[in-house]
């Protein structure tokens, strides 16, 4: 009941500054130990691989923490193959920080 | 001035899975039982719409004191997992409600953390990135439908059927149905089906007849707007036309640059960082809604004004 992981896109990282968040990442490019990636908004950070990084992808849901607006501190990444259509996920987030929803998702409008 | 312009910024979705959730008839709305994601769950596994004697205890659909039997008992209500925390519970009774409305039987998709296994049932600890929460699946509730094997390989995303309960005063989910997620955007389905569904639930249905203008808050309008107009179109489009309905304009409509101040002002992440990209998400948005016949230009190419 604690952990709560508010999924976001590039640009809202800056308001989740040191903590953890998910993201659905479109993998651009991986140089061990870092990998950079494409979020829904088609905005790219940096995320800091985890010892387990094999991913998959093109498609990935990465749960890590914020270290600042351009970097993630990976944790995990959940394969999501390369089916996804970024649009509505990028609307989904943006729906999920509206103020009527942000009390169910624990998100900062 | 007609030549093709490259598109860049937010496609149009693609749309995969609309279906119309908000039938004419209120009474008889099933969330959680149309669309393309159910039909595996209405073969064996119990018949959990009809049925009323699965030993795995969905209780009684008799309500005490002999009353009518309300349509909404019977239907799935989606949930996420933040809200079956929230659900309040009639003291004593199994009996759950949010926003005042019953949500019995429920359905969730989440990851999964972890399984362990017992001998009376499985308890599968998951997270939709809400909250955390147990799901406990009887022995006697599995049919060959669910394929726990897969589950533990993955440990990706499920589709839960069940009911909430309280035990000891902690509460989790009694599952009748636990089904891995094959199609990766089924869980973005699952978390829009939550958010209009507890909207409904909320303020009756989109387009209300009848609903007090007083109870929509600021920020559903430009909600209500995308969803019922425009589904189709992104957010940037959504928040162009929520401007425009905020501030009403006279025959010569509002020029671009003002509606871009406003969009950026209510909705600062939506265009993304930089300058260069605010601009052209912007400009493909105008474009869609000129395009789909929203707005229309007045004076000149600065200025644009609703379609009413």
């Amino acid at each position: 009941m604690d952990m709560k992981t508010p999924r976001i896109n590039a640009g809202r990282m800056s308001r989740y500054i040191g903590e953890r968040v998910r993201v659905v990442a479109k993998i651009v490019k991986v140089n061990a130990p870092t990998a950079m990636v494409e979020l829904s908004d088609g905005g790219q950070i940096e995320v800091k691989l985890s010892s387990d990084s094999h991913m998959g992808g093109p498609y990935v849901e990465i749960i890590g923490q914020v270290e600042n607006e351009k970097s993630l501190k990976m944790f995990k990444a959940i394969n999501l193959g390369d089916n996804i259509d970024m649009a509505v996920v990028n609307h989904t987030i943006e729906l999920m920080h509206t103020p009527v929803m942000s009390q169910y998702w624990s998100t900062k409008p | 001035m007609a030549e093709p312009k490259e598109r860049v910024g937010t496609p149009e979705p693609k749309v995969a899975f609309r279906h119309n959730t908000f039938g004419s008839d209120p009474a008889r709305m099933s969330f959680g039982s149309q669309g393309p994601y159910y039909q595996n769950l209405n073969s064996g596994g119990g018949g959990f719409v009809q049925g009323n004697n699965s030993p795995a205890g969905f209780g009684s659909q008799a309500t005490p004191g002999g009353g009518e039997r309300k349509a909404t008992n019977t239907n799935l209500r989606p949930l996420n997992i933040a809200q079956v925390y929230l659900a309040e519970q009639a003291s004593g009774s199994e009996e759950y409600t949010l926003d005042g409305h019953p949500v019995t039987h429920i359905t969730i998709v989440a990851q999964v953390l972890n399984i362990a296994t017992q001998t009376t049932a499985d308890v599968y600890k998951l997270d939709d990135g809400s909250g955390e929460i147990e799901a406990r699946h009887w022995v006697e509730a599995r049919s060959s439908d669910d394929m726990d094997a897969d589950i533990e390989d993955s440990l990706g995303y499920v589709r839960i059927v069940g009911s909430i309960r309280t035990y000891q005063g902690k509460r989790h989910i009694n599952a009748t149905i636990v089904r891995p997620i094959t199609d990766n955007m089924e869980p973005f389905f699952h978390f829009n089906e939550v958010m209009a569904t507890t909207m409904y639930y909320k303020n009756g249905p989109p387009g209300g007849a009848g609903i007090p203008a007083g109870k929509y808050l600021a920020g559903n309008t430009s909600t209500r707007a995308v969803a019922e107009e425009y589904s189709n179109l992104g957010p940037v489009e959504g928040a162009i036309l929520a401007y425009f309905r905020n501030n009403p304009s006279g025959p010569d409509g509002h020029h671009v640059k003002h509606i871009m101040e406003g969009v950026v002002r209510t909705s600062p992440h939506i265009l993304g960082g930089d300058r260069n990209t605010q601009s052209q998400l912007f400009a493909t948005a105008m474009d869609n809604l000129s395009e789909n016949g929203a707005l229309y230009s007045t004076l000149d190419e600065q200025h644009y004004a609703l379609c009413q």
